[in-house]
């Protein structure tokens, strides 16, 4: 209650609060829709039964994940062309958020293995190629931490940010080019699933997509205080 | 064990997950806020001179929340 708290405060005291608070509202809205559909609109599926409704919101995740990804390629690029401090904002806020979504895509995906295939975990190439996006990743956070000049650490995170987005597409390709057992879940004849099970899988993407959205207006902003924050009192000899 | 628990266990693994973070970005702004607390006691402090009130007052805006200070001043070293 008191990080939602926290969090609604952040809302109130961060630059565009109106915006904060309405993507928030709708966030919340979609989410609970989402929910819906996947629990009660969705039918139950005829040979993994309710666990397989794990499936919807662990796409989701990995689909964030992957958007976060590209979000910190692109402020790394900017960062680099335009030595803009706020794209290296961008890129961390983006970067952080999407480590939090790989570890729900990662966990969830373990979760349903258990009944699926029998086994947490098995070195599977999709599973193997999001465990080095995750530790890419979390790489680029302690990277950050690990580097006192700004100018520096914003240079090193941002080389790192792009090359690091290379197993992005390695991640989505691991089920096509090599043997796997992860299902895979559009073919070329379209999704291979009922129809109300695409429309709460569409649901979830909407919903992840929008909490997305907040964390990252939310996260910046908070970013970009701290930014200015610092430069004030290295302006006021404060250290 | 059942489906439904696994079901339980994964939407209560994403629903922990979501929450940790979100008292992470909270603990931040508190800390945050913090800092701008010490920054404007240390700013409310008596100016020595005029020129050091002059050149302290868009601070003094930024960190009681009324807008940034003029870019030149405020960008980072380096």
């Amino acid at each position: 209650m008191r990080a939602i708290a926290g969090l609604w405060s952040v809302s109130l005291t961060g630059a565009g609060s109106r915006l904060h608070r309405a993507l928030l509202g709708v966030t919340l809205s979609v989410g609970l829709l989402a929910l819906y559909m996947a629990f009660v609109y969705a039918p139950k599926e005829a040979t993994m039964g309710h666990v397989q409704r794990i499936f919807y919101f662990h796409v989701g995740a990995a689909w964030t994940a992957s958007l976060a990804f590209f979000v910190v390629f692109l402020g790394s690029l900017a960062f680099l062309r335009t030595q803009d401090r706020r794209w290296d904002a961008l890129a961390l806020s983006s970067a952080e958020i999407g480590v939090v979504f790989t570890t729900i895509t990662l966990a969830t995906g373990s979760i349903w293995a258990k009944p699926a295939w029998g086994a947490w975990w098995t070195w599977d190439p999709r599973l193997t190629t999001t465990t080095v996006l995750w530790l890419i990743y979390v790489s680029y956070l302690i990277l950050r931490g690990s580097i006192d000049e700004p100018d520096r650490r914003a240079r090193f995170a941002a080389v790192v940010g792009i090359v690091g987005f290379v197993d992005v597409p390695i991640v989505f390709l691991s089920i096509r080019l090599w043997r796997t057992i992860h299902p895979v879940l559009v073919k070329s004849e379209g999704f291979d699933m009922a129809p109300e099970m695409v429309h709460a899988l569409l649901a979830a993407l909407l919903a992840y997509t929008l909490l997305y959205a907040y964390l990252l207006l939310v996260r910046t902003s908070l970013e970009r205080r701290r930014l200015e924050l610092e430069a004030a009192k290295r302006a006021l000899d404060f250290y | 064990m059942g489906d439904l628990w696994y079901l339980a266990l994964a939407y209560g693994v994403i629903w922990v997950v979501l929450l940790v973070y979100l008292y992470s970005i909270a603990r931040r702004q508190e800390g945050l806020e913090q800092e701008i607390k010490a920054v404007q006691e240390a700013l409310e402090g008596e100016p020595k001179s005029e020129e050091d009130a002059d050149e302290a007052e868009p601070f003094v805006s930024l960190v009681q929340g009324e807008g940034a200070p003029p870019a030149g001043e405020a960008r980072p070293e380096g």
